[in-house]
């Protein structure tokens, strides 16, 4: 294989990418201009979703221009691309400090042909002659159930599967059909380090054959674009203090208005929620996607030169050489991580971006062997007053 | 312990007459269900509302006594038969009726046995829960009865808190029926002629995928709907293939409450209505019952503690040893685990369920008079009328709430309950009307070393288990696989080659000078010095360099007259010029599972990560790795493409003195030598220890509690090491005898048997009174292992003879052949005519002992003569070997002696040249712990007796134990 003909084909990949930008900028606000392929579906329930993927190098597949369209027909844009940002996992015992999405990269030939057994019921996608992703419509039980009346909702499920040097990660990403996005990652294959010191994991074969144990930190880049444009979202913290000795609780939003570094705090019940400037639902709301931090039982602090594991929600003004939360290429005079993306500038009215993380510690076991049971690990981005009353409810 | 397991199910139950649900087919009566193992709580509160009566039940009662006994030997007798048959324990009619009887197998194989029942308060109660994997095991119980134990529910405003389960009830007329359209592909469950419970089996999608495998997984489901007020409840237990257990919370209906718009809530309508916030403590009783038996039980904590500024997690297992409250901490990681105290999985590990605690991104700690909402995680001894986290009954003398359940009493031998809780706060949005989405909340047990491998695959590709060249901390999964011939190895064989017995030290040396490769330059070179080294077992490389055209490169690294080409024009001879790419950023690993001749992105840097490289860097195994090392990189295409050497290191991995093992011929058959064979079925072929040792019988206690070799202990327990056998076993159980909350921190054994031993504070026992660090114990035994009885009295009373200050605890002690008593001291010491040092041993010559004790003392051994400065070097044990009078010796912290350092957990030997005022010795290390399990064990007391000895005592004590290794061994999916 030519490479460095791939990577004329990239520039032109990218140019065609600015091309795509530009016709958003100027109003066409429909996503057929996918620089890799389209996806749309109309869930069961009929809601509709729809949105460009491509394959890079790097993230492995990545979504982009995603639009929901309720059953009443109200369709806004609310991301303008997602992807991972870095798959961070040091071992615990020092050994391996992998950097999976820069180093390996999640594309190319780490992707795993996927046959119809992976994708049971569903569609596999092709690219480069390869299938490597499967969309599929899933029944995910009750929308709502009140007493003897009940609907059953469902939610489009993409994913593909990597594999590096033995682990595998599937990344999934569903879309509700009440709106909400949960963007996931399934983490299995097999056990990569073992050693004889007990310090660090867990006796997986006898006491002295100790799987190593490990952390997985994910992050997730979230390019924000709710209603026709990203110029004009805003960021706002939700935290809810505790008053009167314990027993009343008081919530208290504030606008982000620079870049930031945020970390979770479950007493407070932090979250998060991007609004657009603009436009409101029927009620007069702003219509918003919240991220609420539910899936916290481990977190992950590293050493100093680790900066990017110091928190767990970075808040930047978008820039195009700004893609990877650690071993970001510098060439362009970019920063090397994210803690160097969060440099206070300004966000009001910016194209705003989330990098958003969970940890998750690998504690093998017996059953670890011969393949890890796989582990999801996730988040749902949920609609915030996008409309005035539940979007699949009569 | 397969037979066993189900005996204990079944057998007894009919002969003991207990669990008459088999005999009499009815388990309504309050004295039936206390058999089980449960008692339900009979009043207007919680009534039971299911109906029993079984096939069996109903068809005996016809018959009269004599009769019964009859068709119960006739029934006892098929069922007894059908174990030989591996059908599970567990079959319909025995422990409730068919009507409330779930029993899948999932697509996979695995299956699910439960019972379940309609309570007025707590809605659907799930019990006698069993799981049979697909594969490496048998039909085992897990818990005896899962249940809501309480949704409280307060609201921001402080307006209303809701104690829904006790104060409204999940079951009765708040049980919701189920229609065919909430239960789509399901099965509907009646009860009293309602449909409470949807039983669904479905896909949950991969349950794991490798590189020539993957595979779909199953759940089983059972849910019920529980409207209350206007919210409607759905507990959701979702029953994996792979045996984990997903208990799980659904909120959906109306929003309950609504008011103005303030800070307590979120305006849901264009006027002023704001949706009240509130907060759901969903909490869960989970009775365990692994394995069928109740009452052995064990909780531990775990977690991965940050160490070395946060650049590694270390393990850390603390024993719940008594009832606890416990939080979520996920900057360490914490889990915990509850274990069967008895049966091991064929990998020697206990059979194990975790708690996984995840959604934990919201916590809520309410005002002072609710305080369940302090903790997550909360284990308590088991009681019948302990129920509710909160609003309990207290008829009877009860606890209110869980706080008051967990009264610190011990959970040694008792059943134990584990409840665990989430909270899920709720703040309105405008999509919460007319109906809410269904929110769902919860957490997951796992299965812990249940089986002995994934019992979703047959284990057949489990990769043989490598064995370390040496004990390094890199030892991946790739090395090269030893064939089973190998550990055919006899010990005595003297041909065997030895490996190092010093400590693998590992490091990183590196050369971060730039040094730039021009265009028509055809090679450039980069060195570095290595001092502290030794003999070299494992060497990784490191290597940043940019370079437009890195096919054209070859990288040589050179060292005492070795060069290896570990980086070889990768992509050549595949393709005319190679990888094209640019710029390398990569670690070679020989125990990588790629080669990095097979990669190349297109994308910079072209070559990044961990690979093998083209020629192993095991060539410098065994080499001394002190002095210079050079790496030379020849750029093939001198005429175009350039770049820069930006910085290298070497990981090195090698004997810390520096001095040369014996070397390991480079023959395939050579590598294969087992160093370490710590499990017991294993060959003992330890080349780690010397021969005397490897004849010996070692008893060990550590300063901290700790699992090895299938032993949990504790720290005033002393375990046996066998050398030869490779086997741990429980010598003294401390916790027997009164000594839980001390430390052994001195032990040795007299030649009648009887021990002498030493705690580390003051404590109060039977037949002595209080005594405290100083004084030296006389324990006469009944018997010793895991259930060690005897009694006490005083040998040594350290006051009377001058040990009375905090520094003068007894730290270590052994007796010589003439009466003489070692002693050494936990700080410095005073003594009649002698002071000095921590690293010091005393003789103590009895003139009297007991509670009167006379004497004097001399100074025996001194360590500040032979290097023993340090803190670190303070004798925490002692054993001396009277025949040739070597001292063996363990400290407190990594020791430096004359010619000799190591860490705690070694025994190392002084081999005396004189002793006394002027101590000199030959050390050599003796025993290295680290490699047998007993990693980073602070040795606190020690004793070495004969090997035969031990091996009778051995066997006593695995018949103590109760483990039945054949009977494990049946259920070894490979026997």
């Amino acid at each position: 294989m030519n490479y460095k003909f791939l990577r004329m084909v990239q520039i032109g990949i990218l140019l065609l990418g600015i091309f795509v930008l530009f016709n958003f900028n100027a109003g066409v606000a429909t996503a057929q201009a996918c620089s890799g392929g389209t996806i749309q579906e109309t869930l069961p329930t009929d809601a509709t979703w729809t949105l460009c993927w491509e394959h890079r190098a790097e993230e492995g597949v990545v979504l982009s221009n995603i639009f929901y369209t309720t059953p009443t027909n109200i369709k806004r844009k609310v991301l303008k691309e997602a992807g991972l940002a870095q798959i961070h996992s040091p071992f615990n015992d020092n050994s391996e400090r992998n950097h999976y999405v820069t180093e390996q990269g999640l594309g190319d030939t780490s992707l795993v042909p996927l046959t119809s057994a992976n994708c049971p019921d569903g569609t596999l996608i092709q690219h480069d002659g390869v299938n490597i992703l499967c969309s599929m419509i899933e029944n995910r039980g009750y929308i709502y159930k009140y007493k003897s009346s009940q609907r059953q909702g469902y939610y489009l499920t993409l994913f593909s599967v990597s594999n590096m040097n033995g682990q595998h990660f599937i990344v999934r990403w569903r879309f509700y059909d009440d709106g909400s996005i949960e963007p996931s990652i399934g983490s299995t294959g097999v056990v990569s380090r073992r050693s004889t010191d007990a310090r660090y994991g867990w006796p997986i074969q006898n006491n002295s054959d100790i799987g190593v144990g490990y952390v997985n930190n994910y992050y997730w880049r979230l390019d924000f674009d709710i209603g026709e444009n990203g110029s004009n979202d805003i960021i706002e913290e939700f935290n809810i203090a505790s008053t009167n000795s314990g027993s009343e609780k008081s919530l208290t939003v504030s606008k982000l208005s620079s870049e930031t570094s945020r970390s979770v705090d479950a007493q407070q019940k932090r979250s998060w929620r991007v609004r657009d400037g603009s436009i409101t639902n029927t009620d007069g709301h702003a219509v918003s996607y919240h991220l609420e931090p539910m899936q916290m039982g481990n977190r992950y602090v590293g050493p100093n030169n680790e900066p990017w594991t110091a928190n767990d929600l970075f808040v930047t003004k978008h820039q195009p050489c700004e893609r990877f939360v650690s071993q970001n290429s510098t060439a362009d005079g970019c920063g090397a991580d994210v803690s160097q993306f969060v440099n206070g500038e300004n966000i009001d009215g910016a194209d705003l971006v989330l990098w958003y993380r969970i940890s998750y510690h690998h504690l093998p076991r017996s059953e670890y062997q011969p393949y890890i049971p796989l582990h999801w690990d996730s988040f749902v981005l949920m609609p915030r007053d996008w409309t005035a009353t539940n979007p699949i409810v009569n | 312990m397969n037979h066993n397991n189900i005996k204990q199910i079944k057998v007894p139950t009919i002969l003991s007459g207990k669990p008459t649900g088999f005999l009499y087919g009815c388990k309504e009566s309050q004295s039936t269900r206390q058999t089980l193992g449960t008692q339900f709580i009979r009043g207007p509160q919680a009534n039971h509302l299911s109906r029993c009566g079984t096939f069996l039940g109903r068809y005996m009662a016809k018959y009269s006594s004599a009769v019964r006994i009859i068709i119960a030997a006739f029934f006892l007798a098929t069922v007894t038969l059908l174990y030989t048959d591996s059908t599970p324990a567990y079959s319909q009619g025995t422990l409730c009726s068919s009507q409330y009887y779930v029993d899948e197998t999932l697509p996979s194989g695995a299956r699910w046995q439960l019972c379940w029942e309609h309570r007025n308060l707590d809605g659907i109660v799930l019990y006698e829960i069993y799981f049979t994997p697909a594969n490496g095991g048998s039909a085992r119980q897990i818990m005896t009865e899962a249940s809501v134990s309480q949704i409280h529910v307060p609201y921001d405003d402080n307006g209303a808190r809701y104690h829904d389960v006790t104060d409204y009830g999940m079951g009765g007329a708040n049980m919701q029926s189920l229609s065919a359209a909430d239960c789509p592909n399901g099965t509907l469950l009646n009860d009293n002629d309602k449909n409470v419970l949807c039983k669904r089996t479905a896909s949950r999608g991969h349950a794991y995928f490798g590189a020539a495998q993957q595979s779909q997984g199953y759940a089983l489901s059972l849910f019920s709907v529980s409207p209350i007020g206007e919210y409607n409840y759905i507990p959701l237990w979702q029953f994996y293939d792979d045996g984990t257990i997903e208990v799980v919370m659904g909120a959906s209906g109306k929003l309950q409450r609504r008011g103005s718009n303030d800070g307590s809530g979120w305006p849901i309508r264009s006027n002023n209505t704001s949706g009240i916030s509130h907060i759901h403590n969903y909490y869960w009783r989970l009775d365990f019952d692994l394995n069928g038996t109740g009452n052995n039980d064990i909780v531990d904590e775990i977690q991965f503690v940050p160490a070395d500024n946060n650049q590694r997690r270390e393990l850390s297992i603390t024993q719940l040893s008594n009832e606890a409250d416990r939080s979520v901490d996920p900057e360490n990681m914490r889990s915990w685990r509850i274990r069967d105290a008895e049966v091991n999985n064929s990998n020697g590990a206990p059979i194990a369920y975790y708690f996984e605690p995840l959604r934990t991104g919201h916590r809520d700690i309410g005002p002072s008079y609710e305080p369940w909402t302090n903790n997550d995680f909360y284990v308590t001894k088991h009681k019948d009328c302990e129920k509710y986290v909160s609003h309990n009954p207290t008829t009877g003398g009860c606890g209110s709430d869980i706080t008051d359940f967990t009264n610190d009493e011990s959970l040694n031998g008792q059943d134990v309950v584990i409840w665990y809780g989430t909270t899920f706060h709720h703040i309105p949005r405008d999509e919460d009307e007319s109906y809410m989405h269904a929110h769902w909340d919860g957490f997951k047990i796992v299965p812990f070393d249940w089986t002995a491998f994934n019992s979703l695959t047959d284990g057949a590709a489990i990769p043989t288990t490598p064995v370390p060249a040496t004990p390094t901390l890199e030892t991946p999964v790739s090395a090269t696989p030893v064939p089973a011939a190998a550990t055919q190895i006899p010990a005595t064989d003297t041909q065997m080659p030895q490996t190092n017995t010093d400590p693998i030290v590992c490091s990183t040396v590196g050369n971060d000078t730039a040094v730039r490769l021009n265009n028509g330059v055809s090679s450039i070179g980069s060195a570095l010095n290595v001092t502290n080294g030794g003999a070299i077992s494992d060497l990784n490389i490191n290597i940043d360099m940019t370079h437009t055209w890195v096919g054209d490169l070859i990288f040589t690294l050179s060292h005492n007259g070795t060069d290896v080409a570990i980086f070889d024009q990768p992509g050549l001879p595949g393709s005319t010029y190679g990888c094209n790419g640019s710029d390398i950023r990569i670690k070679l690993d020989d125990q990588s599972g790629t080669d990095v001749e097979d990669v190349c992105a297109s994308s910079a840097p072209s070559i990044s990560g961990t690979y093998k490289p083209n020629n192993l860097l095991s060539a410098f195994n065994g080499v001394d790795s002190n002095g210079i090392w050079n790496l030379r990189i020849e750029d093939r295409y001198t005429s175009s493409d350039s770049g820069t050497l930006n910085n290298w290191s070497l990981e090195i991995c090698a004997a810390s003195d520096g001095t040369a093992p014996i070397q390991v011929p480079p023959t395939a058959t050579s590598t294969l030598v087992p160093t370490n064979t710590p499990i017991p079925t294993s060959t003992p072929a330890s080349a780690d220890t010397q021969s005397q040792s490897s004849e010996s019988q070692l008893y060990i206690s550590s300063t901290t509690n700790g699992y090895v070799g299938g032993i949990s202990f504790q720290d005033e327990d002393v375990l046996t090491y066998n050398n030869s056998s490779g086997i741990w076993a429980m010598y003294f159980d401390g916790s027997d005898v009164g000594l839980s909350n001390v430390d052994v921190d001195a032990f040795t054994q007299l030649d009648n048997g009887t021990i002498l031993l030493s705690v580390d504070t003051s404590i109060t026992l039977p037949g002595v009174g209080t005594i405290d660090d100083s004084d030296i114990l006389l324990f006469t035994s009944d018997s010793t292992g895991w259930s060690t009885a005897g009694t006490w009295s005083m040998y040594l009373d350290g006051s009377d003879v001058g040990l009375s200050t905090d520094g003068e605890d007894v730290k270590a002690v052994h007796i010589l052949n003439d009466g003489r008593i070692l002693i050494s001291t936990y700080g410095s010491y005073s003594v009649s005519g002698l002071s000095g040092n921590d690293e010091d041993l005393l003789a103590f010559t009895p003139a009297q002992l007991g509670g009167n004790t006379q004497g004097s003392w001399s100074l025996y051994f001194d360590g500040s003569d032979v290097g023993m400065t340090d803190s670190n070097d303070d004798i925490f044990g002692t054993f001396v070997d009277e025949e040739d009078g070597s001292i063996y010796l363990t400290t407190l912290g990594f020791y430096s002696v004359t010619g000799l350092n190591g860490a705690m957990e070694e025994i190392f030997r002084c081999t005396p040249i004189s002793l006394g005022n002027n101590t000199s010795c030959t050390f050599s290390t003796f025993w290295n712990g680290g490699s047998f399990g007993f990693i980073w064990e602070q040795i606190d007391a020690i004793d070495i007796g004969p090997a035969q000895i031990a091996a009778a005592s051995l066997q006593d004590n695995r018949a103590e134990r109760n483990v039945d290794v054949e009977d494990i061994e049946d259920v070894d999916p490979e026997d």
